[in-house]
This record gives structure tokens, sequence and C-alpha cells, in this order.
């Protein structure tokens, strides 16, 4: 966009002197600043202020978005005044209110001048995403998916993460929760119920169901051979339930790579209402993402254990039929960030005294990566016991009893 | 002809979880691991003194440590100066000093705040014998870059100002490191291993199999070894885990993977040449593609004190001991964890349940005469090597008593 082309804008500035302005030039006021980002300031017109602010009710909620609206409405339209929302919007920002301190002021403007379509488009994406919840809050509908919100928009939006940012954001700006809007996020996780297993009003039993969002009371047919199984890999999840009769007493969940909230919760839940012999055990790839996923279930859950598959689990069972497994190296990146991981764990342990099994976890999540580290590969859970994944489960498991 | 090594001592559970690193001084023999300890075994021990109650620990970080290498010269005032330089998983060096007196280490600060912000991997000290030239310090970086510092161990002595002679005979002892340069890399790239000659040669090995010799004097790079090996999927298959000059300094030996097996190729330095790879007379028609010195990764190489022999240790829990002029397989050592004299300091699993019944073997090293005691230490040489069952061992060759 040129700058130029907002020049007439400035003169309509309030109570400026109108004589001073027909006799500015471009090069009084590069006269008058004397530094390319003075000057790039300068030029850029003054804008009206919409300020966006913590609510109490849904009313007062509603009651601020009509508002505001109508503002900007009449400040681009009728005024034609650039326009400057200004809100609490770092996303961490909600801890940091009840600590008293306050957070940080974003300050968004539109017309953004900028050279990137995703700066341009901030203001745009929010007030259309604000003018949404405003109709969701009205009509108290059923809940929405964040997904729905993004397809009823893909040119605005252009990615669904992009939605999920702005509902952070918003989340912040008026110190909500999502649910407060009847939205939530879309599910990911699966679910698989050997045994019946009643969560809330919804029965699972034999059959591959997504995560619910309705994580009411617990209820399940506990035996012995009770297991929580977490996977990382969809693949392996959908590979896992065809063996019917070997996972008839298992639960397993999979959060598709790193699990969103709602299969987090789910095993916290699980967590809580399942007796304290029945075992949860994690399998994720062998590379340093597939362990700080653990490390992401484990905050919610801590009996979780790690099991595999672990870089020596995949080069022993390979050489008996198959000795020329080549697992794949570690990239540069994957190397940095096993390094990070390392650091954060360390730190970790220093700063929270957890219980002894949180310790050991913690510790053997650590030697695992410096193993991936120090032989520099990794390796998929696809490809343990040549591919053959009911094998390795049976070994796992049959080794453990 | 045969060269046979006869197990001397050992001590399992040396440390508590992977060690990874192993270098020989004198008095100690010097051993690093995940668990982040440093262990300083006694050479010197009476036929009835165990390892493990000879030893000397330190804590130095909680990240785990991978490499350590050793300084050990007699300097011009007639002192022995060992110091020893470990790396941590998270990339930093620390450096300790060893009271020989007092039989404990003193940590030194030797980097400066801009270079230890540094992600280093491997290093490796230069020992001058000709007290004109200083000592050198060389470290690889993750990023690629190798780096190289003068090594001072007294202070510079001031200087009279009319004769240029020095004030004083007195050496005032203040080790200390000047930066002399760096050597980079084309691409960002791991680098894994490196070693000095004695000829005054660098050799960095990286994790897409190539090695790069350069000049310690002028920091360029003569040649450039490279694609050796078995290509897999990835280029990177071949990953150089460990590199070693000869005594003399016309041999290297580049430890490097084959897809799933461990390979030793030898090169002489003056020309660049490479003589040809170790390899074990293979039956049968599935291995013949490959000439593979382990069937498994080696990760560790080591020189006798004359060069005529080279030991590899490899994943496959086995030693080799290669003549380097006829380059055959003079002898192998098949480690078991059974082996280890005392019965509960044997470790059979991991701590994940996995079984360490023929660890692998992560570094190896000749010792000469002379370096530890016991029958036939005097007129023997010897090597000592750690597995992944947390044991470190020590064997001597046979007969000559």
């Amino acid at each position: 966009m040129n700058v130029n082309s907002y020049q007439p804008l400035s003169q309509k500035i309030p109570g400026t002197n109108q004589a001073k302005h027909l006799t500015m030039s471009l090069r009084t006021l590069m006269g008058e600043c004397y530094s390319r980002m003075k000057l790039k300031e300068r030029m850029i017109p003054e804008s009206r202020v919409v300020e966006f602010s913590e609510v109490e009710s849904e009313e007062e909620c509603q009651r601020q978005i009509t508002n505001n609206m109508r503002f900007i409405r009449l400040a681009l339209k009728e005024h034609a005044i650039p326009i400057t929302v200004v809100f609490n919007g770092s996303i961490t920002k909600r801890k940091r209110c009840e600590e008293g301190s306050g957070g940080k002021l974003l300050r968004w403007r539109y017309p953004e001048f900028a050279n990137t379509k995703k700066k341009c488009s901030k203001v745009p994406q929010l007030l259309q995403l604000l003018h949404i919840l405003n109709e969701r809050i009205k009509t108290k509908k059923n809940t929405t998916t964040v997904r729905d919100i993004y397809y009823g928009n893909i040119e605005l939006f252009e990615s669904q993460q992009m939605v999920e940012m702005l509902f952070q954001r918003i989340e912040a700006m008026f110190n909500v929760e999502k649910l407060f809007f009847n939205v939530v996020s879309t599910q990911k996780g699966l679910i698989y119920s050997g045994p019946r297993l009643q969560i809330g009003s919804q029965l699972f039993h034999a059959e591959c169901q997504l995560v619910p969002y309705d994580q009411g009371e617990m209820i399940v047919q506990q035996n012995q051979q009770l297991k929580v199984i977490v996977l990382e890999k969809d693949a392996i999840f959908q590979q896992l339930i065809q063996c019917q009769e070997m996972i008839k007493d298992w639960i397993i969940v999979t959060g598709k790579g790193y699990p969103d909230h709602l299969s987090r919760e789910l095993l916290h839940k699980l967590d809580l209402s399942l007796q304290g012999n029945v075992q949860f055990h994690i399998f994720t790839d062998s590379d340093p993402y597939g362990i700080d996923i653990v490390t992401k279930y484990m905050v919610k859950c801590p009996r979780l254990i790690h099991k595999g598959v672990l870089l020596n689990q995949l080069i022993t069972r390979n050489t008996e039929s198959n000795s020329m497994l080549v697992l794949l190296p570690l990239s540069l990146r994957d190397a940095t960030f096993a390094m990070g991981l390392i650091r954060r764990l360390c730190k970790e342990e220093e700063e929270e005294e957890g219980s002894v099994r949180k310790h050991t976890m913690r510790q053997n999540l650590k030697y695992e990566v410096q193993r991936q580290l120090f032989f520099q590969r990794k390796g998929e859970m696809n490809v343990v016991n040549n591919g053959n994944v009911q094998q390795y489960f049976k070994w796992m498991y049959s080794r453990i009893h | 002809m045969s060269k046979l090594f006869i197990p001397t001592t050992n001590c399992g559970k040396a440390h508590e979880t992977d060690i990874y690193g192993l270098v020989i001084t004198n008095p100690y023999t010097v051993s690093c691991s995940g668990d982040g300890y440093l262990k300083l075994w006694n050479n010197k021990l009476t036929e009835d003194q165990l390892a493990k109650d000879h030893v000397i620990k330190e804590f130095v970080t909680p990240m785990g440590l991978h490499h350590v290498s050793a300084f050990e010269s007699v300097e011009s005032n007639g002192e022995t100066v060992i110091i020893l330089s470990a790396i941590s998983f998270d990339g930093k060096i620390y450096f300790y000093q060893i009271d020989l007196k007092e039989g404990k280490l003193v940590k030194l600060s030797l980097l400066n705040a801009d270079d230890s912000k540094h992600s280093y991997w491997a290093c490796q000290w230069y020992i001058s014998t000709n007290p004109k030239n200083p000592h050198k310090f060389i470290a690889t970086t993750v990023q690629g870059t190798t780096k190289v510092w003068n090594f001072i161990i007294f202070q510079e002595p001031e200087l009279d100002t009319e004769t240029g002679e020095p004030l004083s005979n007195s050496l005032v002892y203040e080790p200390h490191f000047n930066f002399q340069g760096k050597i980079n890399s084309q691409t960002p790239r791991f680098a894994t291993a490196v070693d000095v000659s004695s000829t005054q040669l660098i050799a960095t090995g990286f994790s897409d199999g190539s090695v790069v010799v350069s000049q310690l004097s002028t920091l360029r790079p003569v040649y450039n070894f490279e694609g050796f090996g078995l290509k897999g999927v990835e280029e990177s298959s071949s990953t150089i885990r460990d590199i070693k000059f000869s005594p003399a300094g016309s041999l290297l030996a580049v430890a490097h993977d084959s897809g799933s097996y461990g390979c030793v190729s030898l090169y002489e330095t003056e020309f660049g040449e490479r003589i040809g790879n170790f390899t074990v007379p293979t039956h049968g028609n599935q291995t013949t593609i490959a000439s593979y010195a382990h069937n498994g990764w080696v990760f560790s190489v080591s020189f006798n004190s004359t060069g005529e022999y080279l030991a590899s240790a490899g994943y496959d829990g086995k030693i080799r001991i290669w003549d380097t002029k006829s380059r055959e397989r003079v002898s192998t050592l098949n480690v078991n964890t059974t082996d280890i004299e005392i019965e509960e300091d044997i470790v059979l699993e991991d701590e994940h349940g996995d079984s360490l019944e023929v660890p692998p073997v992560l570094a190896v090293s000749f010792f000469d005469k002379c370096v530890r005691s016991g029958m036939g230490g005097s007129t023997n040489e010897g090597i000592c090597c750690v597995c992944s069952d947390r044991s470190i061992r020590w064997y001597r060759e046979a007969g000559g008593i």
C-alpha cells in the first residue's frame, strides 16, 4: 500500500490548524523529521483508539462488542479515520493478571501498512471473529468448533491454527475461557476402550471414537488386566485396534502427535478415576519430539510410564530377520531440540520436588534423549519388529508379566 | 599372528547410566557418563584392592557428560600437569585439574564468556613437545565449526623494556587460553569427532559422513574424505563415530557407520590416500555387499603406543584388535555382562527391562606399559573399555611374564 494515498486522511485530523496543513508538503515534513523512522511515524495518520477489556458477564461482553463495532464502523465509514484496537492480549496474560501485575497491552492498527498479508489482515480477522462470537452468544445455539468457524471464511482466516491463535488472544482480551462463547476446540484425540467405559452420557465399547467434550463422571468395568495405553501416532492406534483379542482389557488413547487439551484432560480424568494398580503406558516415536510429547502428557497424568519405542528396542527387535534396518539420522534441528529438551528436563527436576516415581521417570527420559543424541539416530515406531506392531506389543507384555 | 588379551580387573555399576567417554592418564583411568559424573579410577592398585574402592567421583552437571579428554604433560619446571575437559549434553565444556597430591579435582574456567555461549560436542588436546610452541585445545561445535585455542600454562613473563629479556626466571602457574582461530564448515552439520596428530594435523568428522583434515598451524583444510560405506536411504547413514591419528601421525583411522554395520577405514595422512578398510572375513552370501568391522556401529577406535595395532569397539559387544600393517584382525574380545567379578554389580537389564547380556561397547582405549599396576603391568600394554551395562573393564596383553 502506498503511504501517500493516506495523506488526505491526515488533513482531517480534528483540531489541527487547517491553514498550516494546506501548505504542508512532503518536503517540509522531511525537514522536520531527521530520521526515516520519525518520518514514517509522522506520516502515519492519527487513529481512533478502540479498547477491549475484561468482562464479567455475557451481557457485558455483548454490549462491549456491539458498541465497539458501531464505533469502528463510524470511524472508518463516516469519518475515514483509521482505528487502533487496544487490548490485553499476551497469551500468558491470564496468569499474570491473577498475580495483579497486569499484562502487555497490544495495539493493532487498521489499515495496517505492512508487506505481508498476514500482518495486514490481523484486525479484519479479529473483528470478523468477534462478530461471529457475538452472534454465538446472542443465539445461545449449540456449541460450535473452531474448525467450523475457520471453514466459515477460509479466505480470511487462511489456517485453522490462525483461528486458534486469535482465540487465545480473545480469551486473554476478555479474560474468559473459550467455552464462554459456546465454542470448543476441534477434537483431535481418539479413544478405544476394550471394557465398557462410560464418560458422562457417552458409552465407549470396542470401537474407535473421538475424545468426548463432555468429560463427566467416569464409570468403567474394572478388572485385573485393565491397562491404559497412550500412543503418539494415529497409524499405530489404527493398527493396534485391529488386534481385538489382545486389547480386550485395554483403554487406548492417541492425541495424534502433540496432544490437545481434551486428550490431556481425558488422561487426567482416567488417572483420577482408575484404581492405583492400573498401569498407564505411553508409546511414542524414538525421537526427541516423542520424548517431548511424553512430558506433555506427564503434567496431567503423573503415573504414565514411557515404555517405548526405545532406540535399542528398535535395533535389537529388528536384527533377527532384517539386519539391514537403517535408522534415520538425527538432523541438526533435532539435535538442538534434543539438547534443549535435556536442559528443560534438568531444570524441571531442579524446580519441582515431585515424587520418586516422577523423578525416575524424568531421569529415564533424559537418558533416552542422551542416547538419541550420542547415537545420532532416531526411529519411527512403525518400523519396530519389522512393522509388526501386534508382535511388538505381545513381546512387551509377555515380558512384563 | 595373534595378540591375546586377558581380563585383569573390572567394575560393574561404575555409573548409574551409559558410560560414553573414556580417557587414560598415567595415574587414573577417567570415565564420564550420562549421569553427569566424572570418575577417576586409580591405575595403581595392589592385588587385593578393588577398583570401586579407589575412585574419585566428581558430580559435574545433571545434563550428563559424553566426551572426556585429558591433557597430561611434564612442564619446564618439572611438575606434572593433568587437566581434564568434559563436554555435557547441553554443549558446555567443563575443565578440571587433577590435584595429584590431594587426589582430588579442582575446577578451572578457561573459556571466556563469549566462547562459552556455543554448544560444543567433541574436544581434544594437542600436547606440544617443543617448549617454544604452545599446547592447544581443539573443540568442535554442534554447527560444525572446529575451534582452536592456545593453551598457556604459565603467566606471560614481564619483559625488561630495554633488553627484552624476562625480568625473572620464576614461572607463575596460571593456566589460560588464547583463541587461535576456527575452521568453518561449508554447511551447518553436526561435528561428531575430532583428533589432532603429532604432525600438527586436525581431523574433524561429521554426522553426514565426511572428514576434513586441516593444518593446525594455518587452520586451512588440506584433505576432504567423504562418501565411504554403504549408502542408505539418507546420505548420512555413514555418520563418523570416532577418528584417531596414529601416535606418529602417519595414519588416520576413521570409525563410521554403514547402515547398521560399523566400519573402520584407514587413511595415510601425507598424501591423503585411502589405504583400505578393516574387515572381518564373512561367509555365506548375505553379507558380501558390505565390508564391515563390526556387526553394529563402531563407537571408538584407539591405536596402541607404537601404532602397530588398532582396537575398535562396537555395538555388537565386541572389541577387535587389528594389525595396521597387514590390516588383519589379530584378536577379538567378546564382552558379556556376566564377566563382572562382583556378582551383585552385574547389570542384566537396563531401566526399561531390556537385556544387556551382550552390552554394546561404547569406548575403548589402549594404555601403555607401566600405566596399570599388577602382574605384567610393567612389561605388557593393555586395553580398557566401557560398556553400556555400566561397567568398566581392563585387559592386558597375554604372555611375557
